[in-house]
């Protein structure tokens, strides 16, 4: 068995998102990393996104690639966000298109749809008041409505939502776009309203990863809200349940006490 | 006196933006920001690119009517990133630090031109009439998830996205017009892709008189906008409830001799 498994490249892979992946999916897939430094056991090319020609050569070869990197920052300033998302994410879609990959998973954001969180109920489940709504009782925000971002960094998640749409319908790059909700460092979600709404765990994102990567091609283009199965939802998950088989094995409840989140890096 | 609404129109020179002029002139009081004068008006040259050199034209202005782009649906990634993405994000945050109440963003039938793919839509757009029958197919809603067609399209997507953004955080109200096509000649039969999209010249002046006009409680929305046309591919029911917007030209089916 020299290589018969798909080559997928993450971007961002020395990052939180790709760590998880890498390390719950390194058997099934062979794994190579794109980032701003090395990712630790794996191939990796270490490039800015923002610079086309630096980044092509990690694209050879490859047949799905994970687009991670970006400023991840939901308060990134306009000249950082266009820079590290908008002109990277183009970066991607074309390189990929170049080299001939099939499939690139756009790590999107529920901040594409975070101005939501403006309007009852889902205010409501943000700030943590429970006990005004009616749990299974009130609507959710599904893939269906209008795009609502709370921040550049929303614009650019739906803008790459939107390129990838036309890059495969003109260019036959396939694409699968995941609004995640909050992929947590400690993979604990009781710290607020938001956290325990939005919480995907490191097993259901490695779940619905794995999912996406391993899609039939004749499922070419698609959006999907990702989180876990969490009690007090914002986002309707119905859909990646549906047409992908997501089987969330996690569940954030209704209890939180409020501190700080920070990451290590 | 000058009651009037101040209305500065980025692409003030260009098709639509005179027809406005020409046609609105009375009613608001137009400056124009664009690469060349429009001698009727005060103009302010300069390309919507540069946020320094623009910044004054949007002073003591109540309404911005955002026209100004690379107008191509084949222009290229290097093009839209500087005089559609790049402009557009110039417009709102000098909006926004002027105070300016309302952005009407010139959005485009682009934003959903992968629509015209696939059935119906492709029979319509290829003029196919004899395979569909009469206001009885899917039209294209305001809606529909998003489907460009170029990066042109993906770059009118991203303004109606922004536009959400200032409407949401930064009290700047906005209107999203998905514009079929105005046509210089204003004649529809050209093509079948101009009997389909067709907005004529009238039809253009009353529907961005609408928006300009509209109370200040309406906040956001995304609209189609094309004329009263046979064959439709966009659906602009909601123009008519939401603004009401009362079409008075209607492209047929018939297209003019070579």
């Amino acid at each position: 068995m020299a290589n018969d498994k798909q080559k997928v490249l993450i971007t961002g892979g020395a990052g939180l998102i790709g760590s998880i992946m890498i390390d719950k999916l390194g058997d099934k897939y062979e794994f190579s990393s794109l980032d701003l430094r090395e990712a630790a056991g794996i191939k990796s090319t270490v490039a800015n996104l923002d610079d086309l020609d630096a980044m092509s050569p990690a694209f050879e070869g490859i047949d799905t690639v994970v687009h991670l990197a970006a400023d991840r920052s939901p308060a990134g300033s306009w000249e950082s966000i266009l820079q590290n998302n908008f002109i990277a994410t183009y970066n991607v879609f074309e390189a990929s298109k170049r080299a001939g990959v099939k499939r690139v998973v756009f790590a999107s954001s529920n901040h594409a749809e975070g101005g939501y969180y403006l309007d009852a109920p889902w205010k409501t489940v943000m700030d943590g008041d429970f006990h005004l709504l009616e749990q299974d009782n009130y609507e959710l925000v599904t893939e269906g409505h209008m795009i609502r971002p709370d921040s550049y960094y929303g614009v650019a998640k739906a803008y790459g939502e939107a390129l990838g749409s036309y890059y495969n319908d003109y260019h036959g790059v396939m694409s699968f776009h995941l609004r995640i909700g909050w992929v947590l460092e400690h993979d604990d979600p009781t710290f607020s309203g938001y956290s325990l709404s939005v919480w995907l765990s490191h097993r259901d994102t490695a779940q619905i990863m794995d999912l996406c990567i391993s899609a039939p091609d004749s499922h070419k283009y698609d959006i999907f809200n990702a989180t876990s199965d969490n009690t007090w939802k914002i986002f309707d998950i119905a859909h990646a349940k549906e047409a992908l088989g997501y089987k969330p094995e996690d569940r954030a409840g209704s209890e939180f006490t409020p501190r700080e989140y920070t990451r290590s890096d | 006196m000058t009651d009037k609404r101040k209305v500065l129109i980025t692409g003030g020179a260009g098709l639509i933006g005179s027809l406005m002029i020409d046609n609105l002139g009375d009613k608001y009081e137009f400056s124009s920001l664009d690469l060349v004068e429009n001698p009727n008006v005060t103009s302010t040259v300069a390309s919507v690119d540069d946020f320094d050199a623009i910044a004054p034209a949007f002073e003591g202005i109540d309404t911005v009517i955002h026209l100004a782009a690379n107008p191509s649906p084949n222009g290229s990634w290097e093009s839209n990133l500087q005089n559609n993405f790049i402009a557009t994000y110039n417009v709102f945050e000098l909006a926004k630090r002027n105070g300016v109440k309302r952005v009407i963003f010139a959005s485009s039938n682009h934003a959903e031109g992968g629509n015209y793919l696939d059935a119906p839509w492709k029979h319509v757009n290829e003029g196919n009439y004899e395979l569909l029958e009469q206001d009885n197919y899917e039209l294209v809603t305001e809606t529909h998830r998003i489907r460009p067609d170029g990066y042109y399209g993906v770059a009118k997507a991203y303004g109606e996205a922004m536009g959400s953004y200032y409407n949401d955080y930064h009290g700047l109200n906005s209107f999203h017009l998905r514009i079929g096509w105005v046509i210089r000649d204003n004649d529809p039969t050209v093509n079948s892709h101009g009997l389909t999209l067709w907005l004529s010249h009238r039809d253009l002046v009353q529907i961005m008189d609408l928006c300009i006009s509209a109370p200040e409680t309406y906040r956001y929305d995304i609209f189609n906008a094309t004329s009263d046309n046979t064959w439709k591919i966009f659906d602009i029911a909601h123009a008519k409830e939401a603004l009401g917007y009362k079409p008075q030209d209607r492209a047929g089916s018939e297209l003019r001799a070579n």
